[in-house]
């Protein structure tokens, strides 16, 4: 058993048989995206080649969605399912695969170490679940899970474990399937925005989304950290201190874990008010923080095929299309 | 970096790892067949070859035994078997006369050990081969059989017969007398 991770540990060293295991282990892709968020419902179709086919925002009216792992979501259903309808109407959306793109609420994501970890899934899950039974508010028996191994820092492995309860995902899936859609792929928006994170160095990304804060860090491909909160006011009545004090949590954790600083924070959904926050944050990182889309943009990882989505804010489709390529 | 997350009840699954084996084993597949194909197209070339030349030898060997047929029955006739016999019989007068003394008592003075004398020696042609008696005498056994290993070993002398051996009784004389018939080679 120990000379088998030995050698993957070895084998994985080299920089071609990493990439090809990422490319044969990478999710699939189906060209139909759909992001839900709390105020609207945005759909993306992307091109063979991966560019942008085309795209929809429709509106939601306010209270129609209460992104929540554990409640009912959709509390207007006839708003939702009509949202949801005309996006999949303008990019005529028929018989195929979609990947829906939820609220962060919706599902849990967990970043653990473990000193062994089973590497068949039919052994891994049991587990997973029994770790995380006490840390979901809901029963084991209907959850959805998901994992992905990762590098660990050191020894063992890292796993990446995200989490939903079923009659929540099938909640949305339910949208997909009442248009003749399959939902092949059931993500979050900030999981999917996190490909937009230039993982070269340790960088923190804040992404407001309604009352939801997902604060995730990332470094040379792994996810080292992820806290999705529920912030104490939403839109003009959030303050820089409320962000720092739900951001500082995860901060703190990496700079213990990794015993290395932030070096770069990008910041998604605060719209025009980020000048505001970029001074506190700056000063309490000692680093520079930016847009996430703006960073995406300026610094050239988006094509200008996906600069219609960026300028909506749509960070979910944009980080969706990206992971294409 | 990627996340490889997905919630899905009905998950999309990718085909890679399936398409990229199966383009794998379809390759080594394809090279072993092409490798296989090679060896057997390769041992059916040589095997028609070796058939060509086969019977090549065949058409030549039925050639020969042909003329060898003729000129039997052309020798067979009364007058060309005296004339046979005749020329058999100059040749080995040739071959005798040619036959160099000083080369073989070089040859025989190369493998005669110590307390070993010769006594007399007869060249003669038989069947081609120049046999030759030897008499010789030895000291002591010892002294014989040094003699008869290195005329065993010698590459002039071939097919060493032991054809007598006396004991001397002369006193002061040789010890053992014995008769020997070798075949000289490099007559």
């Amino acid at each position: 058993m120990s000379e088998t991770v030995t050698f993957r540990k070895g084998i994985y060293q080299n920089e071609l048989v990493r990439k090809a295991t990422m490319w044969l282990n990478a999710s699939p892709h189906p060209p139909l995206a759909i992001e839900i968020a709390t105020d609207r419902i945005a759909g993306a179709r992307l091109s063979r080649t991966g560019g942008l086919d085309g795209f929809a925002v429709e509106p939601l009216p306010p209270g129609a969605l209460t992104p929540s792992a554990v409640e009912t979501n959709i509390i207007n259903i006839v708003a939702v399912k009509s949202a949801f309808e005309s996006v999949c109407s303008r990019l005529r959306a028929r018989n195929e695969d979609v990947a829906i793109l939820l609220p962060d609420p919706v599902i849990r994501v967990f970043v653990q170490h473990f000193d062994e970890f089973p590497r068949s899934p039919q052994e891994a899950i049991p587990m997973l679940k029994w770790k995380l039974k006490k840390s979901v508010p809901f029963e084991v028996d209907e959850t959805l899970i998901s994992y992905m191994r990762q590098a660990p820092r050191e020894g063992g492995v890292d796993v990446v474990t995200a989490l939903g309860r079923l009659r929540i995902i099938r909640e949305y899936e339910a949208l997909a399937e009442h248009l003749g859609l399959t939902a092949g792929v059931v993500l979050s928006s900030s999981l999917a925005a996190v490909s937009l994170l230039d993982d070269r160095r340790p960088t923190l990304l804040a992404r407001v989304s309604d009352t939801a804060l997902t604060t995730a860090i990332v470094r040379d491909g792994v996810l080292c950290g992820y806290r999705c909160t529920e912030l104490p006011a939403k839109g003009a009545a959030l303050t820089p201190q409320m962000l720092l004090e739900e951001i500082y949590p995860v901060a703190a954790y990496y700079q213990d874990t990794w015993q290395e600083g932030i070096k770069g924070v990008r910041v998604a959904g605060l719209g025009s008010r980020l000048p505001e926050f970029v001074r506190p944050l700056e000063d309490e990182f000692h680093c520079d923080v930016r847009s996430l889309l703006h960073t995406a943009v300026s610094e050239g990882w988006l094509s200008d095929e996906a600069r219609p989505l960026a300028d909506r804010e749509l960070e979910g489709l944009v980080g969706w299309m990206l992971q294409r390529k | 970096m990627k996340v490889r997350l997905n919630l899905a009840t009905k998950p999309l699954v990718t085909h890679r790892r399936f398409l990229v084996g199966s383009a794998v084993i379809a390759g080594v597949a394809g090279i072993v067949f092409l490798a296989l194909g090679w060896h057997v197209w390769a041992a059916r070339s040589a095997q028609s070859k070796m058939l060509a030349r086969i019977e090549e030898i065949r058409v030549e060997t039925a050639d020969l035994e042909a003329r060898r047929a003729k000129l039997e029955k052309f020798f067979g006739q009364p007058e060309n078997a005296k004339l046979s016999d005749r020329a058999a019989f100059l040749n080995s007068i040739i071959d005798e006369s040619s036959f160099s003394w000083t080369q073989m008592f070089m040859d025989l003075e190369r493998v005669k050990t110590g307390g070993v004398r010769l006594l007399s020696v007869s060249p003669k042609m038989v069947k081609g081969n120049m046999e030759v008696k030897l008499k010789v005498g030895a000291t002591s056994d010892e002294a014989k059989l040094k003699f008869l290993r290195a005329l065993e070993g010698s590459r002039s002398f071939g097919k060493v017969v032991l054809l007598s051996n006396q004991v001397g009784t002369q006193p002061g004389g040789d010890q053992q007398v014995f008769e020997l018939s070798v075949v000289y080679t490099r007559a």
